[in-house]
């Protein structure tokens, strides 16, 4: 038999920079495949030396003015351009006003230094089932915009934008130029937990929004893609006092929910922290 | 003239800062990672990525072709073993692999960006042999051997391979009459301990720079704690004179025992060679780190203890059993030391044990930062306090009825403990008051948090053979600052810091004029054996109070003929050398230090250059049957206590509060004793809490980095660590001083776990304490907590629903 070392490093690509977001575009459809878009880099270039992506061609988005984005505007929405940072993110006053659930977790995801490199959109367009962006956007009901060459561009909801482990429903000539995030409901609370040891990743999250009776839920870390239990969600919308709702979809959820086992955590302590963290999440939701 | 005196403003005791603190917070502090020389030249290794096999062939052809390739090297380049207790290494795999990550191959190049190109374009056919990964299947009878030549390699006196098995030490302790003591025994124990594999995770990963001259002359710029031994194992194995080798050792990046002994210093001499007496630099990668070079054993226990129902343990049996995966060459001492240090602080008089280092196919592994002394602890401390429960004591009691009696007990090894060796008993006193160990533990926030204290105590002494010598050279310049010339390394333990004080106190000099330099250099400095076991201050101080005697008997032989009086009636200190009868007779010391000279240019004496030297001749090897004999120069007695708050509904644990008592004999420097105690403290948290190393099925290492190997954050680190140096003076230490630099981490893990089953009856006799390991035991030994808990949870959110 053949081996090789164990080690990878870096492997040559050509680097790009773009100006515009057409040349990016262009470039993209010109290299196909063989080219990745890159925002912050934290992902994209720790798997390209674990061989997990080929590039032979890395085209950054950092000189692109228009991914730099980012506008609040009262009664619409959020709109974080692909290259807008999560350091830039946890400082805007909005987020931490409006988007509990996604400012909780910016404040979890890695650290500070790691937060003035790393983007939104990497992390989620990263799409492992440890990153921590899509559960709080999905409850948020995000839209990411997509552009290709051309000038085509369509939207995709951040719940349907993961579509596996490590997998995202961009086709290879598209860029994931921004998300959009709608104006949070009047009233409504939303926030994002995290449980994690021994490790940086977590052993399951949880992201919820709690608008009246509307009650959104999205778990990460748990499988190959987030888990959106919508048996859980349905029980709000019964008949009840919230202490009963909450336990009842507690219950529904511990029958519905099946984590995976991983190096990080067996699925039977999976299904005991979901509903730890679900029951500190209920609190922040509908606590005092 | 008078022997060592008190001077009038001392600095010992103080807080003094490290004399390179100002470069290392500047971040202008020179590391051999920070070095290029002229000329130079990188390697980069080839690794094997199966855990066993035969080496068929290694295709170098394409990685050659990739522009920039001086050469490329394989095991068969370079037909040396090397080792420090038992030879078992190569310097590139010869023949075979023993686990995932073996270097293979080296590539050399001119950039390190060719180096790395070219190695992952080298290919290695195996033959694949069964793996063997766990001592249980490495001890079968007829398990695949991974040493066929176990009983050709180099062996130190003091270990016993078994050529024909995997295990290359088999250390045995007898000490009394165990099966007597079990006999006569109210209650008997008996339990299982394990510890994980745990990497030292130095900040400095294992980086060297070594220029082959053509004249035979090997230069090498190491990240290493011990120049010395680098120097002469690296000399031995590859069969060339000693002084043909110089070892520069800047200061370290974290040493922790990784870079004890010999590493990677004759692979990049022996490519600098291969590559035309180019230097060479050679750097491991974090990941290269984790699972090419050596980490801490993995361990198992099985402990038999017999007690009378007073709680006295009249009976300890124990079996070690070290994975020490695929070399063993320093682990072999580490199964010795946990051997002859398994009765911990305590006189028990029937005493068994049997030590064993094992091959596995799995990362090797070497010394680190107590090694023996955290796994004995981790067994006999939790003992006891299963034991107190037991016997409806508390672990006080317990504690105190078994101490050790300095000056009268006589340890497992047949040594008396002499009669200044420390107060062990004000250490438990003092862990217990401090904690407030019987007073109860300050109320949790919620109804499923549990808040606990708990305790563990801890002796090591440094494991050292029983000639390691040392010496210390000093030397006076025009202006009479002074340079201390010692053997010592230096990687941020403040040995060297606590030099320049007791030097700069005994000649009355102000601190600033006595420097270390910060690189250790083999040709030009004075020896050592090793930068190892807490051993510095005591070994190194020593030898540095013999120079300094031996610099002021120069000076009083001058000053007696300057002054007219005899030599015993010359004094010296602040800062000038005085005749006692005649307090007025006084010159500054600057008059001396080149020579004397008279009013008439007749000069007399000389430049002063002081030489001590420490041996201990108290020590002995031990007998190979029994393992008795006198192994230990000091021994610090310590104990570590920790408050928790333990989340049942999770199983995760937090540390709030630290308690650190050592019988230091003297503080030295304060502020070293501070961040050695604080230090110690984060970092046994860690091994306690977080770190391990995982290996799957095929044997390789899941979680080879930060992300998923995690060593504390600001976050885990405890509000505070009060910390209790005593100072009980041992007569033959400088100034009475003894070291703590690895002690400070050995008890906390039997703390937290004490503190665990203290509050909740729960054991744990196996590290790391996951949250999830937590709450697994727990949930089978007592389910009832953990439904109660989620009922207490429940309830408090209704009471938040009523509040909305």
């Amino acid at each position: 038999m053949s081996f090789g070392s164990s080690y990878f490093t870096l492997p040559r690509f050509k680097y790009e920079r773009p100006g515009s977001l057409e040349e990016a575009l262009e470039l993209l459809s010109e290299h196909g495949e063989e080219a990745k878009p890159m925002a912050g880099g934290v992902g994209l270039l720790a798997f390209m030396k674990e061989r997990l992506v080929d590039a032979k061609y890395v085209l950054d988005l950092k000189g692109i003015p228009e991914l730099r984005r980012l506008e609040y505007e009262r009664g619409s929405g959020l709109t974080v351009g692909a290259t807008v940072t999560l350091g830039e993110l946890e400082e805007y006053p909005i987020v931490k006003e409006r988007y509990g659930a996604l400012y909780d977790a910016i404040r979890v995801l890695s650290d500070p230094i790691l937060r003035n490199r790393s983007t939104l959109m990497g992390d989620l367009c990263e799409a492992i089932p440890w990153v921590d962006s899509p559960p709080p956007l999905m409850v948020l009901n995000a839209e990411v915009g997509v552009s290709k060459a051309g000038g085509a561009t369509r939207t995709v909801r951040a719940k349907d934008f993961i579509t596996g482990a490590a997998e995202n429903a961009l086709q290879p000539d598209e860029i994931a130029t921004s998300i959009f995030i709608p104006e949070p409901p009047d009233g409504s609370r939303s926030a994002y937990l995290k449980f994690s040891a021994g490790t940086e990743f977590g052993i399951a999250s949880v992201a919820g929004l709690a608008s009246g009776r509307e009650v959104r839920l999205a778990y990460g870390c748990i499988a190959a893609v987030p888990v959106e239990p919508v048996e859980a969600e349905e029980v709000f919308r019964g008949a009840g006092g919230v202490n009963e709702l909450m336990n009842r979809a507690l219950k529904v959820i511990d029958e519905t929910v099946e984590p995976f086992t991983d190096t990080l955590g067996t699925a039977e302590y999976r299904k005991n922290i979901i509903q730890v963290i679900t029951g500190d999440l209920f609190r922040r939701l509908f606590g005092g | 003239m008078e022997g060592i005196s008190a001077p009038e403003h001392s600095n010992v005791g103080r807080k003094v800062p490290q004399i390179d603190s100002r470069l290392k917070v500047t971040g202008t502090l020179t590391y051999t990672f920070d070095m290029d020389l002229p000329g130079m030249v990188y390697a980069k290794i080839v690794t094997s990525n199966i855990a066993h096999g035969r080496i068929l062939k290694i295709d170098t052809a394409d990685a050659e072709k990739v522009p920039g390739v001086i050469t490329i090297a394989t095991g068969k380049d370079f037909p040396y073993r090397l080792g420090l207790y038992v030879g078992d290494r190569d310097i590139l795999a010869v023949d075979k692999v023993r686990w995932v990550g073996h270097p293979v191959a080296a590539v050399v190049a001119e950039s390190m960006r060719a180096a790395e190109e070219a190695a992952e374009l080298v290919v290695v056919e195996y033959e694949q042999l069964p793996p063997v990964l766990t001592v249980e299947d490495a001890m079968k009878p007829g398990a695949p051997l991974l040493h066929e030549k176990l009983g050709e390699y180099r062996v130190a006196p003091a270990f016993k391979p078994l050529p024909g098995t995997n295990i290359p030490n088999s250390f045995e302790l007898k000490h009394g009459d165990v099966e007597k003591g079990f006999a006569e025994a109210d209650y008997v124990l008996e339990e299982d301990f394990a510890l994980p594999h745990v990497s030292h995770a130095p900040m400095e990963t294992q980086n060297v720079i070594a220029h082959y001259h053509r004249d035979g002359t090997i230069e090498v710029w190491s990240s290493v704690q011990s120049p010395f031994a680098t120097r002469y194992l690296m000399a031995s194995s590859l069969n060339i004179p000693v002084n043909d080798i110089i070892i520069r050792a800047p200061p370290a990046g974290g040493g922790f025992g990784l870079k004890a002994g010999l590493g990677w210093e004759p692979l990049a001499a022996m490519l600098s060679k291969k590559a035309g007496f180019r230097p060479v630099k050679l750097v491991l990668s974090r990941m290269e780190q984790f699972t090419s070079a050596a980490v801490r054993e993995g361990f198992r226990a099985h402990a038999r203890a017999g007690f009378r129902s007073d709680g006295r343990l009249i009976a300890y049996d124990v079996k070690f059993v070290m994975d020490a995966g695929g070399y063993a060459d320093y682990t072999v001492n580490v199964s010795r030391t946990a051997g002859y240090s398994a009765d911990g602080s305590y006189d028990i008089p029937n005493v068994h044990v049997i030590s064993l280092a094992v091959y596995t196919n799995k990362v090797p592994t070497t010394a680190m930062r107590g090694f023996g002394y955290p796994e004995s602890h981790w067994v006999l401390e939790q003992v006891l306090d299963h034991a107190a429960r037991e016997l409806k004591m508390d672990p006080f009691q317990i504690r105190l009825r078994n101490l050790v009696k300095p000056g009268r007990s006589v340890t497992a090894t047949g040594e008396r403990v002499r009669p200044d060796a420390g107060d062990p008993e004000k250490v438990l006193r003092t862990v217990v008051n401090a904690l407030g160990y019987f007073e109860r533990a300050e109320a949790p926030s919620e109804p499923w948090l549990v808040r606990a204290k708990g305790f563990a105590l801890l002796v090591k002494a440094p494991s050292q053979p029983p000639n390691a010598a040392s010496s210390v050279m000093i030397k006076f310049n025009e202006d009479s600052t002074m340079d201390i010339l010692p053997g010592t390394g230096n990687i941020g333990q403040g040995t060297v810091t606590s030099l320049c004080i007791i030097a700069a106190d005994e000649f009355g000099l102000p601190l600033e004029k006595v420097r270390v330099p910060n690189v250790r250099s083999t040709e030009s400095t004075a020896y050592t054996w090793q930068t190892v076991g807490s051993r510095g201050l005591f070994t190194d101080g020593n030898a540095l109070i013999e120079a300094i005697k031996d610099a002021k008997a120069q000076i009083a032989d001058m000053a007696h003929q300057v002054f007219r009086v005899p030599v015993e009636d010359i004094s010296i200190g602040n800062g000038s050398v005085n005749v006692i009868s005649h307090p007025w007779m006084t010159l500054p010391l600057s008059d001396f230090i080149m020579g004397y000279t008279y009013p008439n240019g007749n000069t007399i004496g000389g430049p002063v250059i002081g030489r001590g030297v420490f041996v201990s001749t108290l020590n002995s090897y031990l007998n190979p049957d029994t393992g008795e004999g006198n192994p230990a120069i000091f021994h610090t007695y310590g104990g570590t206590g920790v408050e928790i708050e333990l989340n049942l509904l999770t199983g995760q644990t937090r540390v709030t509060r630290g308690i650190q008592v050592y019988d230091l004999g003297r503080v030295i420097n304060r502020l070293t004793i501070d961040g050695q105690m604080d230090g110690g403290f984060i970092m046994g948290e860690g091994v306690s809490l977080f770190e391990q190393m995982k290996f799957d099925e095929q044997g390789w290492v899941t979680n080879p980095n930060f992300t998923n190997y995690y060593v504390p954050r600001f976050k885990d680190i405890p509000e505070r660590v009060d910390k209790y140096p005593i100072e009980t003076p041992q007569a033959d230490s400088p100034l009475g001083a003894r070291g703590i630099g690895e002690h400070v981490m050995i008890a906390v893990g039997p703390a937290i776990a004490n503190a665990i089953f203290n509050a909740i009856g729960v054991k744990l006799n196996e590290l790391p304490m996951s949250p999830e390991r937590v709450w697994t035991a727990i949930k089978e030994q007592r389910p009832e907590l953990i439904n109660g808990a989620m009922e207490g949870y429940m309830k408090a959110r209704k009471e938040a629903e009523v509040r909305a």
